[in-house]
């Protein structure tokens, strides 16, 4: 594993490029090719399924841990035993009701009724403003990707179908740090109508109460969502018109790029990352993925 | 068919048509090339050349002008490091709050738990300090150790390695005071293996090193520059800063030796307090050393703290320029603003109670008005930050002198000479304990904001008394807060200083990254 890694700040650098590790990625890879006829009509289909386990074997140096991101923000840890880059932040156990709930819960300093509630990891009954009570919140690699491809033909027409898909795999949506911020006077996403306004009107337990000033931004699970989707990325439907009509050979065709995404990731696109190496895992809204329509004609002379 | 051209083809077909087209060639060159490499002595130097369109570490600090860019850049990084440095200083003191934002928090609670006294070993700007600071003394160790076999004149070299010296000690005797023992370096560091060897030293050892870099510099600096270098080290500062040093380390005697030598090099107190601040007269004989800023042009060398300090959403009001707002940090307490004599000319100059918005009501936010000068360029202004000023060395003398012989005439004179020139009455007939009590009084005010009162306090007083003094006037803050909260409520922990915080954490990061990292007592 070739990495830039943290190194002692009295160095006057915070980063060097090493040989820092090893990491075992294994899995299985299956590709099934299938033809058939039925009647008039040839079908194609491979289907391609990767199912991948990654694990930090070996991390050399004083280090035990490769920390990337910040506090604000996505956290990425890698550990030995563990998958490279692990999602990393406080485990947000849902809003707190009352004053009763505040107090009945470890130190939680300057949190109020409305305020998210933080897992007390170490056990020492504070839930301190740094890194100490951080846990991982979130896998971002995906247990299995699919690649599903679907063609066809009969008479003068052909089809094509080509699925992608990823599942079970986690994606920190960093963006809602800003898109739900409560704490101050900004424009924020609708869902923002359902956030805790008081013990009565909980409101839908993810948004804080826009009374808050501290303890929302921070790396936590609150922003972490499950990313599996299939998304159908492209069709293609196409058409060659008879020798006998015309006299070039022609073939008239659509097709539609990215046309449907099934999935519960409230994102517009579950496959981003933002940060790369091994800060992955990091959906800060990119630009969205344009749906695309193309008519066309291939014409030989 | 028509024969295909050479640019038809694909790159990889043109690469094997090339090669075997030119095969030939290619093998005469090589033959000479091998009888070259064969016949020259100089076969090793052959291969190794430099890329001559990039300035390189190993063949920089050549001449005068390569040496002097590489202190001046070390110059450079200092406004970096001033523009936090009231964070730690002035900030986390009595003299400053903070104007609570309520309408955007943003990464707010960060830089708050330095004025709410609720930092602890995660605070990021601790972090960026602790980093920021090695950093430089990186870029000053590389410069001393190329200066050794530098060709330069050693007119330049001398020189160089007396600024050089006088900035590290200087961040040394911050590190020092900041976070008690820390990790000397005074080489460069080769490997990050290295990095990891390297532990905290004793704060005794980090002094001597200040003491011995300010006494190497105090030999080697001129004591003026030519006009278009002014604003560089003098043998001025280093004496100065001796001065400081051995004052902080309560060693009076060699303190007044040193800060008297000042006293003959030509400094003097500007006859108007406000014409201290003003950008135009920078670089006047009061001031010994300041970090050089430069507005009025976008070279990026610019200060710009009224943008930090000036009252939130004060829309222009403050700022000069449509709908500019303010940081509203560094906020001046009621408690300093309550502290001015009656007659003090240098009040509206340091600071405002508060401005006058555009529909013509009060605001009563206060702010600093020292750094707040027009300039034409929003977001650049062309403040210097002063780090000694005459005045300073002035109230050292009379505090060092107080504590060897007690109040003698001598000891007022200096005194009195800072409180005339803000228009005050001279001060007579007080006992040694009260007159210490003026001295420390009289700094407050004199270089309010200006990041000495974080260290006048640990000088001055031991960890207990700072705590009792600063759980005071957290206990007035809470009660009265400077300014208005916009009802959000002060945290349970907020404004509660223990004794352990008169150190900084080392940062959590760097004890993470190397286990065998110290931390302080207390975090």
């Amino acid at each position: 594993m070739l990495l830039s890694v943290e190194m002692p700040s009295i160095s006057g650098f915070t980063q060097s490029l090493d040989n820092v590790g090893q990491v075992r990625n294994s899995g299985i890879e299956l590709g099934l090719d299938f033809r058939t006829k039925v009647n008039r009509v040839n079908l194609r289909t491979n289907l391609n399924l990767t199912f991948n386990r990654n694990e930090v074997l070996e991390l050399r140096g004083g280090a035990d841990a490769i920390w990337n991101g910040s506090f604000y923000g996505a956290n990425n840890v890698s550990k030995v035993g563990r998958p490279m880059a692990m999602l990393y932040g406080f485990k947000m156990m849902g809003i707190f009701q009352s004053d009763e709930d505040v107090k009945n819960w470890p130190t939680q300093d300057g949190a109020i009724p409305g305020t998210y509630k933080y897992f007390d990891a170490d056990g020492d009954g504070v839930i301190s403003y740094d890194r100490r009570d951080m846990i991982e919140i979130g896998n971002p690699h995906p247990a299995m990707l699919l690649g599903w491809t679907l063609g066809g033909d009969v008479g003068g027409f052909d089809f094509n179908f080509l699925f992608t898909g990823a599942f079970n795999y986690d994606m920190m949506r960093n963006i809602e740090a800003t898109t739900m911020n409560m704490d101050g006077v900004f424009n924020i996403l609708q869902s923002g109508v359902n956030r805790f306004r008081s013990t009565d009107m909980p409101g839908d337990g993810r948004g804080a109460t826009s009374n808050t000033w501290k303890w929302q931004r921070e790396a936590n699970s609150r922003y972490v969502y499950d990313a599996s989707h299939v998304w159908l990325r492209s069709v293609t439907l196409g058409y060659s018109l008879p020798l006998n009509v015309i006299k070039f050979k022609t073939r008239l065709f659509f097709s539609g790029e990215n046309l449907f995404l099934f999935t519960d990731y409230p994102g517009t696109n579950p496959d981003v990352s933002r940060g790369g190496e091994i800060n992955i895992g990091r959906d800060d809204e990119a630009y969205p993925v344009p749906r695309t329509f193309t008519f066309g004609a291939t014409i030989s002379f | 068919m028509r024969p295909i051209l050479f640019q038809e083809l694909s790159h990889l077909e043109q690469l094997s048509v090339f090669k075997k087209r030119n095969m030939k060639k290619i093998l005469i060159y090589f033959q000479i090339f091998i009888v070259a490499v064969g016949l020259g002595s100089c076969a090793e130097d052959f291969l190794d050349k430099t890329d001559p369109t990039a300035l390189v570490s190993d063949t920089f600090y050549g001449t005068d002008r390569e040496v002097t860019q590489a202190v001046t850049g070390i110059y450079g990084m200092l406004r970096g490091y001033f523009n936090n440095h009231w964070q730690f200083t002035e900030f986390i003191t009595d003299n400053t709050s903070l104007h609570f934002n309520v309408g955007n928090r943003g990464q707010g609670p960060a830089l708050e738990a330095i004025e709410y006294w609720q930092y602890n070993a995660g605070t990021p700007n601790f972090a960026s300090l602790y980093n920021n600071t090695y950093n430089i003394l990186v870029n000053i160790n590389t410069t001393l150790e190329k200066l050794k076999t530098s060709t330069a004149s050693q007119v330049i070299k001398d020189r160089s390695e007396g600024e050089l010296k006088v900035i590290r000690a200087y961040l040394y005797f911050d590190l020092v005071r900041l976070f008690g023992d820390v990790i000397i370096v005074t080489e460069p560091i080769n490997t990050p293996a290295d990095a990891f060897q390297l532990q905290r030293s004793p704060s005794e050892a980090v002094y001597s090193l200040v003491l011995a870099d300010l006494s190497d510099a105090i030999n080697l600096l001129p004591v003026n520059y030519s006009a278009n270098e002014v604003g560089r080290i003098t043998k001025g500062v280093a004496l100065a800063m001796h001065g400081r040093v051995r004052l902080d380390r309560k060693e009076y005697a060699e303190a007044v030796t040193s800060l008297k030598q000042v006293l003959t090099l030509g400094y003097g107190l500007l006859p108007n307090y406000a014409d201290v601040f003003k950008p135009e007269n920078k670089n006047h004989k009061e001031s010994i050393w300041d970090v050089q800023y430069q507005g009025e042009n976008l070279f990026g060398v610019n200060s710009s703290f009224i943008y930090t300090f000036a009252p939130l959403a004060s829309q222009g009001a403050v700022i000069k320029f449509p709908g500019q707002d303010g940081g509203g940090w560094n906020i001046p307490s009621k408690e300093i603003i309550s502290l001015y004599e009656a007659g003090d000319d240098r009040k509206s100059v340091s600071l405002k109670e508060g401005y006058t918005n555009n529909s013509g009501q009060l605001v009563p936010v206060p702010f600093i008005n020292k750094y707040n000068n027009p300039h034409s360029i929003r977001g650049v202004t062309n403040d210097n930050w002063p780090i000694i000023r005459y005045s300073d060395v002035l109230l050292m003398l009379s505090e060092a002198i107080n504590e060897t012989s007690g109040p003698t005439s001598e000891a007022y004179e200096y005194l009195n000479s800072v409180r005339v020139r803000a228009t005050l009455a001279p001060l007579n007939g007080l006992d040694k304990s009260q007159f210490r009590i003026a001295v420390l009084k009289e700094r407050r005010i004199e270089l309010a904001f200006e990041n000495h009162r974080w260290f006048d306090l640990k000088r001055t007083l031991s960890a207990s008394e700072i705590k009792n003094l600063l759980n005071a006037y957290g206990k007035k803050e809470r009660e009265d807060p400077t300014t208005s909260r916009g009802g959000i409520p002060f945290s349970q922990e907020d404004y509660t200083f223990e004794e352990y915080q008169v150190l900084f954490p080392i940062p959590a990061d760097q004890i993470r990254i190397n286990p065998a990292t110290t931390q302080n007592p207390g975090y």
